[in-house]
């Protein structure tokens, strides 16, 4: 995707611009309706394993303990998340917390869609016909969205 | 497991306290998903790193697999561990040898 002139994501001296277009807003209140579908009916599901990472690698009995304690813990930040970005769907502002939720909801959209594709680095072409191709297309829309945050994030 | 048995546990044995007292330190992995720009963001944000730091520690992830981005006592790993997972990294601990 190619923006012509400013970033639709900015930071001014009254806060941080957010002038995405409508589409752009439907589409990420879509894909946060079904990503609660599925962290809700399963989080235990293969395509959502990088949302839930292993602490302890070598120590299973360990990393079970952690997983205890932190799967509750990571449901929560993801949700709460989630809410902020619903909420601020259609703003045309965002303060510094909102845009960080925007941020790592935008990102944990990435990490399912590039899970279930199965993404190699590096991988930026897409194959008209690939399967999944219109998964592929969101993908890496998602990707040049969160590069726009994060550059509007940066101090 | 706790509280259950009246048996008396067997005491931690000085090799054990030896454990204890070596650091653990926190890895990120490099992975195909993550970009670039969001790592090294993260690093700032989570560590109070600064930019050139982050930066290199994201370009150790990309081109050597991983890098260690904290260490200290297995709380504070643990700690980091949950926070860089909250942001999406793929992010272990182990105890440094």
């Amino acid at each position: 995707m190619i923006f012509r002139g400013r970033s639709p994501v900015r930071r001014t001296s009254s806060g941080v611009v957010f002038a995405i277009s409508d589409d752009e807003r439907r589409l990420i209140g879509h894909l946060l309706e079904e990503f609660r579908a599925e962290v809700d009916d399963d989080p235990d599901q293969p395509d959502l394993r990088r949302l839930f990472p292993t602490a302890y690698p070598d120590d299973p009995m360990s990393d079970a303990a952690y997983q205890l304690l932190a799967r509750s813990g990571l449901r929560a930040a993801q949700d709460a998340a989630c809410a902020a970005v619903e909420r601020t769907l259609w703003a045309t502002t965002l303060d510094d917390d909102e845009l960080s939720a925007w941020m790592t909801t935008v990102n944990r959209f990435r990490l399912v869609l590039g899970t279930r594709l199965d993404v190699a680095e590096g991988d930026h072409d897409v194959d008209p016909d690939e399967p999944h191709v219109e998964l592929k297309v969101v993908y890496h829309y998602l990707s040049s969205l969160l590069s726009l945050l994060v550059e509007a994030a940066e101090p | 497991m706790a509280g259950a048995s009246p048996v008396e546990v067997e005491e931690p044995t000085d090799a054990t306290d030896v454990d204890v007292d070596r650091p653990w330190v926190v890895l990120v992995w490099n992975d195909p998903i993550n970009l670039m720009g969001y790592v090294t963001f993260v690093l700032q944000k989570l560590f109070g790193y600064s930019r050139e730091k982050a930066t290199k520690l994201m370009l150790d992830v990309h081109h050597k697999g991983r890098a260690v981005v904290s260490s200290g006592t297995r709380e504070q790993a643990e700690v980091d561990v949950f926070r860089l997972h909250e942001h999406g990294l793929w992010a272990t601990m182990t105890q440094d040898s």
